[in-house]
């Protein structure tokens, strides 16, 4: 037995109950004093489990880790997974804490990682992950990472550490080439989005939101075929050879822009299609967005290749209704919310998609801060686009947060009404206030950054109308 | 009555929000029943002389700029030009960079400019990066600017360059001598995103002016209820202050 992380663990896990005690949720400093402790507590801990699962990207890795979480529980596995958004070391040691025994054990057959881009670089090669995913790379938190190029960098690096297999998206450019530098016996499993004709889009406006549109090997400008969202689509190269590449998994989305919400269509291809003896699989999801689907296929992809039965993973698939504030049904005394993070434009833009997807009056509240874990500086909120709402009389605004003024700026400039714009700068009093004035006709959606989220979480759950965060996800 | 506003490099040049800067622009104009036709100028684009009221620059990544500056060349000449000729510029971060005299790498090579601007960058070691607050130069009420900084270049204006204004929160220029952006005739350079303009109307408006002017017409313009946008403006000061370690040079303490 390892004393010296045996010690480490105690410690940790005395300082999470202590923390939960006093209504804490003990995700960041049981890790950060068990990591001074014994500064090699995860890649000992890790250890434990051959089985190791690394999920990256700037959006969708809650939601790919939860749905993969609910995958393999369908396949009869036990899961352990860190706890939303705790994916820095010290969130990450937390979790491995709480879950491991005092001699640093493990009892799970799979180990799920999330894991934030700027954080991975140290991190993935003392995970060492059986498979890693990388889920997209979009504008985010630029006051942090610098730039978006960076940040690739870092990821593309990372991936050194694959051991067998890393699941990429093919739709995002920049993700894609990294199947150009994996290391020696790890393979690339890519998945993309396939869209029958109809639902094809126009190429993005200028400068929307909109990061990578040249290509990486000479600098032209990508044609696309169809775009999903931000810059994800079905891209060429008009100047040299560079294109999206085959898929081994293939998520084509049939029927009207409505599906777009929920029915996918899973193709498999080549060693995978062997491995999971089927080539196509009918998925009817219950979170919806394109960018749920591109999540399930991420999830689809890890676990197909981690040898799950195709029928586990529509099974899992099917069950996931959501991850921890990704529109989350809310209840309150004073009525029913909808309940959504934003961090970047394109997350953002998808998510406002999604809400106009409801025909009737609705009252939207954006809650925005400008914490470091939000992002300090908040000038992505002019790449989100609000135009559609100028002329939408059944859309009313409450802007909220530390940066309520910023967010009523944008809106005011994107041309909807003044009188549709009202300034609540306390989240659940920006909360009452939609409920209030929905008078239980309109529907309420609110949308939040990281930290606006945490404060509104946990002012709701002092009323017992959430649960808390440590318990909301497992 | 119409403004025309040339865009450049839209694509390349908008990675913080910068098109928030030509919205306010427009919107401001609009609201005022002055008519506005923005232009977006790609590479390879034609920028003819004596064409354009306004000109955009905003900031890009290091390989955007690297496609940039080169086409940037191709236009100097007529951005020199424009310049003398009073049309009114606005170049921020990257853009502002890349209007001075020259760049230099992290890795020392020398990236020529436009020229606009009697300035110089060198690449530092850190980023600089928060909230930033200046006390503008320029006769503003209030005289204060805000916005968010996000530059690894130190930049040194030149001797009789006048700077945009002087630091009061933030590192501004190069984070030694206080100053922050700079000004040549109707030409105007500055760090400072987040959008920039939206939140500073004053600012917006006296661009206007100076359009207006040139163009021989009055520069007096309506005023606009502006209640959200200072309340933004002063938030920004707030958050600024209370999360940006306060800077003042050695000399000024």
């Amino acid at each position: 037995m390892n004393l010296r992380l045996t010690a480490a663990v105690a410690v940790g896990k005395l300082l999470i109950m202590a923390l939960r005690v006093v209504g804490r949720a003990g995700t960041t400093l049981p890790g950060r004093v068990a990591l001074a402790l014994a500064p090699d507590l995860i890649s000992e801990i890790c250890r434990a489990v051959d089985n190791r699962i690394v999920v990256t990207g700037t959006n969708g890795k809650t939601t790919t880790s939860a749905m993969l979480d609910a995958v393999f529980r369908s396949a009869g596995q036990k899961v352990v997974r860190n706890v939303s958004g705790a994916n820095l070391a010290s969130g990450v040691a937390s979790s491995l804490i709480e879950h491991a025994t005092l001699a640093g054990h493990l009892l799970a057959d799979i180990l799920i990682l999330e894991l934030d881009e700027a954080a991975i670089p140290s991190l993935a090669p003392q995970v060492r992950p059986r498979l890693a995913v990388v889920t997209n790379l979009f504008r985010d938190q630029l006051d942090r990472f610098g730039e978006l190029d960076r940040t690739a960098t870092f990821v593309r690096r990372s991936l050194a550490s694959a051991r067998e297999v890393a699941c990429l998206n093919a739709d995002d450019p920049q993700v894609a080439g990294f199947q150009r530098s994996l290391p020696d016996g790890c393979r690339p499993v890519m998945y993309g989005v396939e869209l029958s004709a109809p639902q094809q889009r126009p190429v993005p406006e200028h400068g929307v939101g909109v990061d990578v549109q040249y290509c990486f090997e000479c600098g032209a400008r990508f044609f696309y075929d169809f775009t999903t969202y931000g810059h994800l689509g079905h891209y060429t190269c008009p100047q040299c050879s560079s294109a999206r590449p085959s898929l081994h998994v293939m998520g084509l989305i049939t029927g009207g822009e409505e599906a777009v919400g929920g029915r996918v269509q899973l193709r498999l291809s080549g060693e995978l299609a062997r491995e999971a003896g089927v080539t196509e699989l009918e998925i009817n999801l219950r979170v919806p967005g394109i960018y749920n689907i591109y999540n399930a296929l991420a999830a689809a992809a890890a676990a197909v290749a981690s040898g799950v039965a195709a029928e586990d993973v529509r099974a899992g698939l099917e069950a996931f209704t959501g991850a921890f504030g990704r529109m989350e049904r809310v209840q309150v005394s004073s009525g029913e919310f909808s309940l959504a993070l934003v961090k970047n434009p394109a997350g953002f833009n998808e998510v406002l998609r999604t809400v106009q997807e409801d025909a009737g009056d609705k009252v939207l509240v954006l809650a925005v801060n400008d914490h470091a874990a939000d992002g300090r500086d908040i000038s992505w909120l002019w790449d989100v686009q609000f135009a559609q709402f100028s002329d939408s009389p059944e859309v009313s605004f409450i802007s909220s947060g530390l940066r309520a003024h910023d967010m009523a700026v944008r809106l005011k400039y994107a041309q909807v009404p003044r009188e549709r714009i009202t300034v609540v700068p306390e989240p659940s009093a920006a909360v009452e206030a939609a409920l209030d004035s929905s008078g239980g006709s309109a529907e309420v959606f609110v949308l939040c950054t990281y930290t606006a989220m945490l404060s509104l979480r946990s002012e709701l759950s002092s009323r017992g109308a959430v649960p808390d965060m440590w318990k909301g996800v497992r | 009555m119409r403004i025309r506003i040339a865009h450049l490099y839209p694509d390349l040049m908008n990675l913080y929000g910068d098109r928030g800067n030509i919205i306010a622009l427009r919107r401001r104009c609009e609201w005022r029943g002055i008519e506005v036709q923005v232009e977006a100028i790609d590479v390879g684009g034609q920028l003819g002389p004596g064409d354009w009221d306004l000109l955009f620059i905003g900031g890009g990544q290091d390989r955007q700029q690297e496609l940039v500056w080169r086409d940037l060349q191709d236009k100097k000449d007529a951005l020199l030009q424009a310049a003398e000729d009073g049309v009114v510029m606005l170049a921020v971060c990257g853009g502002y960079q890349l209007f001075g005299r020259s760049y230099q790498t992290s890795v020392g090579e020398q990236i020529p400019g436009v020229g606009i601007f009697d300035m110089e960058t060198v690449a530092g070691e850190n980023r600089i990066i928060g909230d930033a607050v200046i006390e503008s130069s320029l006769l503003l009420e209030p005289r204060t600017l805000v916005g968010f900084e996000n530059h690894a270049g130190r930049t040194r204006l030149g001797e009789g360059s006048r700077p945009l204004g002087s630091v009061l929160v933030g590192r501004g220029n190069n984070g030694r001598d206080d100053s922050e952006g700079c000004v040549c005739g109707n030409a105007f350079g500055t760090y400072l995103h987040g959008s920039f303009l939206p939140k500073n109307p004053h600012f917006t408006d006296h661009l206007l002016s100076r359009v207006l002017e040139r163009r021989g017409e009055s520069p007096a313009l309506a005023s606009l209820d502006d209640d959200l946008e200072w309340q933004a403006h002063e938030t920004a000061r707030l958050r600024a202050r209370r999360v940006t370690r306060r800077f003042r040079p050695r000399s000024l303490r």
